[in-house]
């Protein structure tokens, strides 16, 4: 008997092929997305973390010699016995070809603290340590070689070859890595020539790309979710269309729960076959999408590679459970609907009851309730799970109620006839533009999240780095102070950490000068807010702070010295800790003898000053010109932008995909409806346009939809979940032509996916439009 | 024991083997010296480093007690492995990398620090006269190998110890040529079984005194592993009655096993395949830290018991290496180490 | 032509010559399938039928009634004849021209009704002359009185009755004033008395606008209502 069925089967599958591609499609793209994203997102982070790397040397505590001279091998051996753990860095210009110059830094990958050499582990591979790395832009001659981590404009090399490629003996500096071993000695005691020096720019932007790629996991959350609801789609249709087999199979005598068996089991193996195509098709989607990147498939047995992007278990492992599991949680439905109904049944009719309606409004008034009460990072993201999937369940009524508003504007018959059959297909439709809907809104989301991100980050840079110049002042600037003339103006910066209402933090001294009360807008604050901090008795405090503590303006804080009242609240977009502002005076009483670690200098002429600054005796790497650091943290968002364009074709070419499913499951049903038109003198291109028309209206009316969805979901990304993981609230800003944009290319993928079905319309013989009209001949 | 640490090893001689292939490690040691049974072991010039030969390694572990009797032990070892068989420029050394690894192990801690060096500038390296080898402010010294002292930190530990022989040196094997395989392969390999211990051990609470006993290994060789096997377990045995036994197993398609059988006076005996039996107790999941360890020949039957199961050493190529007791006909503590199993962490 | 005395001529040509015939089928044949392995279904078929004449198509089962039908309304081509409506020959036009042929002149009425599910019964009733530009609101009104269809109209077709879908099948090819008004069993679906009446509706309004009726019946009671009848048997025009 098992023989016989699978011999049905089979021949139903033989039979209709294009829905078999159709789920085996469906599957696999569902699946190329979940595994697509990630690849993106890790090479997202790839990206973030080579951006971030170029800051790396430069952000941790280093050595250098008082006198800004060259360290010796000598010196670091020295340390080295001496049970201070130190690694040497080398930095200068280098020509990898003629035409083309990168700053080439050499590291000792043996000593060199994790993330700094670009393979995770040095001693996998000695050969490569004799390599030049260049970022994967520049081409690679030989004795060099392209890797993914090197950032923009830099090279790494071992220390030896860079000192060859310099033509040096020494280095520039010595990175303590942390952690030093128990009982360390003080390096100064062990070699007393050296100062220990901070970075001269604090401008990491560790703390906000992690911002970053926390909301690139939720938007790699919402697209499982969507891959979910593809393979939910496509399988059941998939099933609603052998129902007629199943009931006539049972009415043979087949045991229900033996064609259930079998229909699960094939239906498990055509998953299984399309997961895999679709992990490939992810990955292949992805190298597409993002050029330059080299996915390697070391990493498919679970080996860790650092950070060049690799094929991980997790990643193909989730795919495919996509595929399997969600095909077979989706089986189960219809094939219980089968099991309770008549053994013949007619089709279901679908109509968009109340129960939807009901539990969409629930979903939307849950993510609501968690969104406002919630308080945690997971409440966010079960307010953006329930957002995404009551919008989900209130896409058809919302298309319905758009199109009966509509109704009114149509002229003449058949434009009439277009909206009555858009609205009365509907239930057929609303899978493929809940798909849509879903694609959009996360797409409109993310968009938002990324632009708004970026332009924060840009503008909070242009705040913070509001100096022309940031020189770095081991010696407290003393030696500065005698090199500035009258055209400079010296901005110290000197801070104390403190634990300041139960937070830790650290008070900064910020002297009068117009570039605070200009550069430094406050979120909320008394009008006279910087006077009164002059004054001595305020404080502006941080949004982190403010978060955290609950307190806010008008409200009394314990200073070391006393009280202060805060009179207003600044942006500190990716601070771990909390901040205080206070006058000078005062932080000389909190802090006797805390003297500026670095020193901000306003002038017209930074290039000169720079220039004047070196001829003076300060060392180039402790000066740091403002346009370099703007240009290097925003070069971060150069990445950004890829990975967002990526993921919004990713997501789109899924939605169109479903839509074209949906078109081609309800082709021949669609046939009935159209041949009346036809008879009474529309001819078949004319039908076609109709059905293009039809598709485009409900992309477009499901785009409207998505827009408010999106916003929506941008929102509890910026400040449900980026307050909670971080403590700070990304201010929303508004792209409506990056909408208009999304929107466009949603409806274009409708439209696309359309074209094929309506071409197959326009060329269908006349006799099978009149064959549906008649059962003799 | 030249294959117990050569995957330790390929760490840092992988630069040939992936040049070459895993199967090339046993057989394409062209340019390396080889061991020679024709020439044995000599005192004082084999205490010096080989450069020649592509690995060798100073291997120190010390099963200690606190004042109060609380157990523990420490390791101390370091690694050098040659880049090159031949010299980098006219006149120099051939290029070496030098990896060091210190652990300190209780009944329910396992501290562990890794550090990496190359040659040629002084921060890693060995000498023969002094008795000295080092990496950063690791060291072990002595003015020959009868009276060391020995130093090592980690972020979460410290220790320092004196280390004074109570015995000779032995030469393992035929004169300090000991075989490996079936197949063949050997290094020469000596060791001081017979060092008093005492020093202070660092837990981050301040120093507090240890005494107990140590056991130093040298060891080099240029052929790693014969080409099936995949892993050994290797074990040094201070037996309460003076004598010292130090036995292995390296796991291929059929087992080798070897050690030497010390006594008080110093005088080693030779333990071939047949003389040893090995039996692990099971243990789910990771390697074995139950032993049951036989030498019909010299009635001794003894079951071997790691003091803290959980002694993973969490370096870039992990491997199992801790202090154990044993009981049976004969009681005493001693050192076992394990590698090439599935780590279940 | 067994009934001549019911034939008239409801329009003339401006130059007064000869009215065309309102439908005029010669030596039609058609046959389906690939041509080693034809079937032929219709064979040598040629009539005639005049503006305000009613003819009944019969014939068993896969006669080619429906065929024939089908090819007259310009759905489908013939292999070989000519069919000429109100005197222009429709086998020579091509897709446009066809649907611009059933879009003006010709209505169809099936036994599936065929109304526009999306579309209310006042919309559907409207609908082809709307879309041939004959809108005429007077006219349907007095359709959808005399089909028994006021109340109705915001209705859609799948909340009324099958005669009364059929009436407003009826209702929307009459209120295109067709030259030509095709059947196809469109009782099929309905009990007798329903049936009788829907024909009832069908014959009078034929005879008031002047149209011609063919009409594809197994039934023999409504075929005899028919002015004239043809046979078909086996594809070809034979006795009963």
């Amino acid at each position: 008997m098992i023989r016989a069925v699978l011999g049905v089967f089979w021949s139903h599958w033989r039979r209709n092929r294009v829905q078999l591609a159709t789920l085996v499609l469906g599957i696999a793209l569902a699946t190329a997305l979940w595994t697509g994203v990630q690849a993106i997102n890790a090479e997202a982070r790839a990206g973030l973390e080579a951006a971030a790397r170029s800051a790396i040397a430069a952000e941790m505590p280093r050595l250098e010699r008082r006198d800004g001279g060259e360290i010796t091998v000598e010196d670091f051996v020295a340390l080295r016995r001496a049970g201070v753990l130190v690694a040497p860095v080398l930095s200068g210009p280098f020509q990898p070809r003629p035409g083309t110059t990168l700053t080439l830094t050499g590291i000792d990958p043996l000593t060199a603290p994790a993330g700094l050499w670009p393979q995770a582990d040095a001693t996998a591979d000695p050969a490569a340590a004799s390599r030049i790395f260049l970022p994967p832009d520049v081409a690679a001659g030989p004795g060099q070689a392209n890797h993914p981590a090197v950032p923009e404009g830099q090279a790494i090399a071992d220390i030896g070859i860079a000192q060859r490629e310099l033509g040096r003996d020494g280095f520039d500096a010595l990175i303590l890595t942390p952690p030093q071993p128990l009982g360390a000695p003080d390096p100064q005691a062990v070699l007393p020539g050296l100062v220990q020096v901070a970075a001269a720019a604090d401008t990491d932007p560790a703390d906000l790309t992690q911002s970053f790629r926390l909301n690139l996991t939720a938007f790699g959350a919402l697209c499982f979710i969507v891959g979910l609801f593809i393979v939910r789609a496509t399988v059941g249709l998939a099933m609603a269309q052998r129902r007629r087999t199943v009931g006539v199979l049972r009415a043979l005598g087949v045991p229900l729960r033996l064609v259930g068996a079998l229909m699960l089991a094939e239906l498990a193996l055509i998953a299984a076959c399309a997961g895999l195509l679709g992990v490939v098709l992810g990955y292949l989607l992805a190298t597409a999408l993002m050029p330059g990147v080299s996915l390697t498939l070391d990493g498919i047995y679970g080996a860790r590679i650092g950070s060049a992007v690799a094929l991980r278990p997790v990643w193909w492992l989730g795919g495919l459970a996509i595929a399997v599991l969600g095909t077979l949680a989706s089986a189960a439905g219809p094939l219980l609907r089968t099991a309770r109904g008549p053994v013949i049944a007619a089709p279901a009719r679908a109509r968009p009851g109340w129960l939807p309606v009901a539990a969409g409004l629930a979903l939307l008034a849950l993510s609501a309730a968690l969104a406002v009460l919630g308080g945690s990072l997971t409440a966010g993201f079960a307010a953006m799970a329930a957002l995404l999937l009551g919008a989900a369940a209130l896409t058809p009524s919302g298309l319905s109620l758009l199109l009966r508003a509509a109704a009114p504007l149509a002229r003449g018959p058949v434009a009439q006839w277009t909206l009555a059959e858009t609205r009365a297909q509907i239930p057929q439709m609303s899978l493929a533009m809940t798909a849509l809907l879903m694609a959009l809104s996360a797409n409109i989301g993310v968009g938002t999240m990324v632009d708004s991100f970026r332009r924060s980050f840009s503008d909070f840079i242009d705040q913070r780095l509001a100096a022309e110049l940031y020189v770095a002042t081991p010696d407290g600037g003393a030696a500065l102070s005698a090199l500035l003339g009258d055209d400079a103006r010296p901005l110290p910066i000197t801070w104390a950490d403190a634990e300041i209402a139960g937070q830790p933090s650290e008070i900064y001294a910020v002297v009068d000068d117009p570039t605070y009360r200009e550069d430094w807008p406050l979120l909320t604050g008394a009008p006279d807010a910087w006077d009164r901090l002059y004054a001595g008795r305020a404080t502006i405090i941080n949004e982190q702070l403010h978060y955290r503590s609950g307190l806010g303006p008008g409200d009394m804080v314990t200073l070391p010295d006393g009280p202060a009242e805060i009179v207003g609240i600044i942006a500190d977009y990716g601070n771990p800790l909390g901040k205080l502002l206070v006058s000078q005076p005062r932080l000389d009483r909190i802090a006797p003898g805390a003297v500026p670690a670095r020193i901000a200098i306003r002038t017209d002429r930074p290039q000169a000053l720079r220039d004047d600054l070196i001829a003076g005796g300060i060392p180039a790497d402790r000066i740091a010109l403002q346009a370099e650091l703007k240009s290097v943290s925003l070069r971060i968002f150069e990445r950004t932008f890829a990975v967002t364009a990526a993921l919004n074709t990713l997501t789109l070419a899924v939605a169109g995909f479903a839509v074209l499913t949906s078109l081609l499951t309800i082709a021949d049903s669609r046939l009935p409806r159209l041949a009346p038109l036809w008879s009474m003198g529309l001819d078949r291109r004319h039908l076609a346009r109709l059905e293009l028309v039809r598709v485009t209206l409900s992309a477009a009316l499901t785009a409207m939809l998505a827009l408010p969805v999106g916003l929506a979901l941008c929102w509890l990304l910026l400040t449900v979940v980026n307050v909670e993981a971080f403590g700070w609230r990304l201010p929303f800003r508004a792209d409506p032509g990056a909408w208009l944009l999304l929107m466009g290319l949603g409806c274009l993928a409708a439209v696309l996916a359309a074209l094929w079905p309506a071409w197959r319309l326009s060329r269908i013989s006349p006799r099978a439009l009149s064959e549906v009209q008649s059962l003799d001949q | 024991m030249i294959n117990r640490r050569a995957l330790i090893l390929s760490a840092l001689a992988a630069s040939q083997a992936r040049a070459q292939g895993f199967a090339g490690l046993g057989t394409e040691s062209a340019g390396y010296a080889m061991p020679d049974p024709a020439r044995p072991i000599r005192f004082p010039q084999d205490h010096a480093p080989h450069p020649r030969y592509r690995i060798e390694w100073w291997y120190l572990t010390a099963p200690l007690s606190f004042e109060d009797g609380t157990e523990l032990g420490i390791q101390w070892t370091l690694f050098r492995s040659a880049l090159s068989p031949e010299p980098a420029g006219p006149g120099g050394a051939p290029p070496q990398a030098w990896l060091g690894h210190a652990a300190v192990t209780t009944a329910d801690l396992h501290v562990v620090s890794e550090r990496y060096a190359r040659g040629g500038t002084g921060q890693a390296g060995a000498t023969a006269a002094p008795f000295a080898a080092w990496i950063d402010e690791w060291q072990m010294q002595g003015a020959t190998p009868a009276d060391l002292t020995l130093s090592a930190a980690g972020p979460d530990f410290r220790y320092s110890l004196r280390l004074r022989a109570q015995g000779p040196l032995i030469r393992h094997g035929q004169g300090g040529y000991s075989v490996k395989s079936q197949a063949g392969q050997a290094s020469y390999y000596y060791s001081q079984p017979f060092y008093d211990a005492a020093g202070t051990v660092d837990l981050g609470d301040g120093p507090r005194a240890v005494s107990g006993a140590g056991w130093l290994d040298r060891e080099w060789s240029s052929q790693p592993l014969a080409e099936d096997q995949s892993g050994w377990d290797w074990f040094s045995l201070n037996l309460d009655d003076g004598r010292r036994l130090m036995a292995f197993r390296l796991r291929g398609a059929q087992d080798y096993k070897s050690g030497t059988l010390i006594g008080a006076d110093g005088k080693a005996v030779p333990l071939g395949d047949g003389d040893i039996l090995l039996d692990p107790a099971a243990r789910e999941g990771g390697p074995p830290t139950r032993w049951r360890l036989r030498l019909p020949g010299h009635d001794l039957d003894v079951t071997i018991t790691a003091l803290n199961p959980d002694a993973y050493m969490a370096t870039r190529i992990p491997y199992w290496e801790g202090p154990v007791a044993f009981e049976g006909t004969a009681h005493g503590r001693g050192y076992l180490e394990m590698t090439g199993y599935t780590n279940p962490r | 032509m067994n009934h001549p005395d019911r034939m008239r001529a409801a329009k003339t040509t401006p130059q007064g010559a000869a009215p065309p015939r309102a439908l005029q089928v010669e030596h039609l044949r058609k046959s389906y399938g690939r041509a080693d392995s034809a079937v032929p279904v219709l064979s040598d078929v040629s009539f005639t039928l005049d503006f305000g004449e009613t003819m009944a198509l019969t014939g068993e089962s896969g006669s080619g009634k429906t065929t024939l039908l089908h090819l007259v309304a310009g759905l489908d081509r013939p292999d070989a004849g000519q069919i000429r409506l109100v005197g222009q020959d429709i086998t020579g036009l091509g897709e446009r021209g066809l649907a611009r042929l059933r879009r003006h002149r010709l209505a169809l009425i099936f036994q599936q009704f065929n109304l526009i599910p999306s579309l209310s019964v006042a919309d559907n009733l409207s609908f082809h002359a709307r879309l041939a530009g004959r809108h005429d609101p007077a006219w349907i009104a007095a359709l959808t009185a005399r089909l028994g269809l006021s109340g109705l109209g915001a209705r859609l077709p799948d909340q009324i009755s099958g005669g009364q879908r059929q009436r407003v099948a009826i209702g929307r090819a009459m209120a295109l004033r067709p030259d030509l008004l095709l059947a196809d069993e469109p009782t099929g679906n309905l009990d007798e008395d329903t049936a009788q009446q829907v024909i009832a509706a069908m014959t009078g309004l034929v005879a008031e606008i002047g149209c011609a009726l063919l009409l594809v019946t197994h039934s023999e009671r409504i075929a005899a209502q028919m002015g004239r009848r043809l046979h078909l048997s086996h594809g070809r025009v034979g006795p009963r």
